[in-house]
């Protein structure tokens, strides 16, 4: 058996210059991004560090990112957001099964999920057709908004495009979206 | 802001103002000072930001059915709206399965389009928070429906970080079968008789998307069940499965990370991997194509790999305009 070993000194050598303009592309949002963990999460100053520095292993461990930086400038910051937002949900529902019992497996299959959390599954399909139900009645412009920027995930910008009014508008009428799902599902 | 005349609904109002500002990734120093010291001013501003931030995220879980119910001007009771979704639902069945016969699936409505030319590498993100990663000459559609999340491969390969959304499984249909998953990681690569897949995390069930013949319409077939650490192989009538160790599964993504690994492969099985990257081609001369090797090579070297072979196998590497032959020295 032949054995031929190249760039031993390095598993993935050839993303180094390019990763330091993917570093400067990420660094340019860091201070968004770290405004956005704060006020979500509440979280300290160390855990905002673990975050982001979390964000940059998941964003570094994928190839390809620098062009899709470069073609899609304006969609690369909710892209930011999405992954961060994903990593923060993904840390509370950690916290949540150690806390709960650290044994039972949280299942990422359909078919165990079921299984095992039949009313939890339930309790969310209920809740989210109370949503929906919520949606129906409410004014039609608000209830367009939502859904292009909740279930479509449209930024601002583009549903103050498509609805024909302002940014500060197409939030007013998300908010106002939010606040009446919220009244109902939350009490 | 005297916080005695507020009441809850203000409340709950002013906590969606901020939970929409907050994501809008554009929050200033002074509304970051705000909204926290408007959640530290009272337990319930606090509680109904959290609740506001709940209800946020969970809303990615809605299924898209609410824009497609703008368009139907009708009032549908409840239970009617459910009986005419599962109609729907089985006519895309149907059409998805007749489709089938005639040629590729097409999806019933505008679905988004994503493709990688030759040597390209891409990641997609998806509205769900999924993370797709295109690689070279791939091509999906993808279409998130009512209760579903949706995508076509139609050629290449890609690796998939689904995120998990129980109540909206992630169907992937390919070579004939569906692949469902509801969170996971794995990575599809599409051949000529079929398909290739190797699951990382989570579990997925792959399940025949169509029958050979019509009569069988109502023939279950039991879905085939992997888990982390499988690799399979799917073509036209067999299935093969083989439980890996991670580290092999592993070697099989190694492309998301700009190299390529091999352990004791077959010359020609390694440049046919390389080729895959290249717009011209490698030949291997018959002679010289079960020879061994091991290694890690990069994919944006270019030409490197012919000149580490060449130093270390009996090899002479000619070149032509059209392409490059590996031949025995």
């Amino acid at each position: 058996m032949k054995i031929v070993y190249l760039n031993t000194q390095s598993r993935v050598p050839q993303q180094t210059k390019d990763n330091g303009t993917l570093y400067d592309l990420i660094n340019e949002h860091e201070g968004a991004l770290r405004r956005f963990i704060r006020v979500r999460t509440r979280a300290s100053a160390q855990e905002v560090d673990d975050i982001l520095q979390e964000m940059y292993a998941k964003l570094f461990s994928m190839e390809g990112m620098v062009e899709k930086t470069e073609q899609r400038q304006d969609t690369f910051r909710s892209f930011l957001f999405t992954v961060v937002t994903n990593l923060i949900i993904d840390r509370e529902r950690r916290a949540k099964v150690r806390a709960r019992d650290a044994h039972e497996s949280f299942s990422e299959s359909l078919y165990t999920n079921f299984e095992n959390e039949p009313e939890k599954q339930a309790g969310i399909a209920e809740k989210l057709s109370e949503v929906e139900q919520v949606l129906d009645t409410i004014n039609p412009y608000h209830r367009s908004a939502f859904v292009l920027c909740r279930v479509e995930g449209k930024p601002y910008r583009e549903i103050s495009d498509i609805l024909g009014v302002s940014v500060s508008t197409v939030e007013k009428y998300i908010a106002a979206a939010l606040t009446a799902i919220r009244n109902k599902v939350c009490d | 802001m005297t916080l005695d005349t507020n009441t809850q609904s203000e409340i709950n109002q002013t906590a969606s103002n901020y939970v929409v500002r907050l994501y809008s990734g554009e929050l200033i120093a002074k509304e970051e000072q705000e909204i926290l010291s408007w959640c530290d001013k009272s337990e319930a501003h606090q509680i109904a930001f959290d609740e506001a931030i709940t209800v946020w995220e969970a809303a990615s879980q809605l299924p898209t059915s609410m824009s497609l119910r703008e368009k139907l001007e009708g009032r549908f009771y409840y239970a009617r709206y459910i009986a005419a979704s599962i109609v729907v639902a089985l006519l895309c069945l149907i059409f998805f399965q007749q489709g089938n016969f005639g040629g590729k699936a097409e999806p019933l409505s505008p679905s988004q389009h994503y493709t990688t030319a030759i040597g390209e590498v891409s990641n997609v993100g998806l509205p769900d928070g999924s993370i797709i990663t295109l690689n070279t000459d791939t091509a999906v559609d993808v279409k998130f429906s009512p209760q579903k999340r949706e995508l076509w491969l139609q050629k290449g390969e890609a690796f998939f970080d689904i995120a998990k959304a129980p109540t909206r499984p992630f169907l992937i249909h390919t070579g004939g079968k569906t692949i469902r998953v509801v969170g996971t990681k794995f990575n599809v690569k599409l051949s000529d008789s079929g398909f290739d897949i190797a699951v990382s995390e989570g579990i997925v069930a792959i399940e025949e998307s169509q029958v050979s013949e019509p009569s069988h319409f109502a023939i279950n077939v039991e879905p085939v069940l992997l888990e982390a650490g499988a690799m399979a192989t799917f073509d036209q009538e067999n299935t093969l499965i083989a439980k890996q160790n991670t580290d092999v599964v592993e070697k099989a993504q190694s492309w998301r990370s700009g190299y390529l690994r091999f352990d004791d492969e077959r010359l020609d099985k390694v440049i046919e991997s390389f080729n895959r990257y290249r717009t011209k081609k490698i030949v291997v001369d018959e002679e010289v194509s079960s020879m061994r090797i091991s290694g890690v090579f990069t994919l944006s070297e270019g030409d490197a790999i012919l000149t580490a072979l060449e130093a270390t196998l009996p090899i002479d590497v000619q070149k032509n305009d059209k392409n490059i032959i590996v031949v025995k020295k």
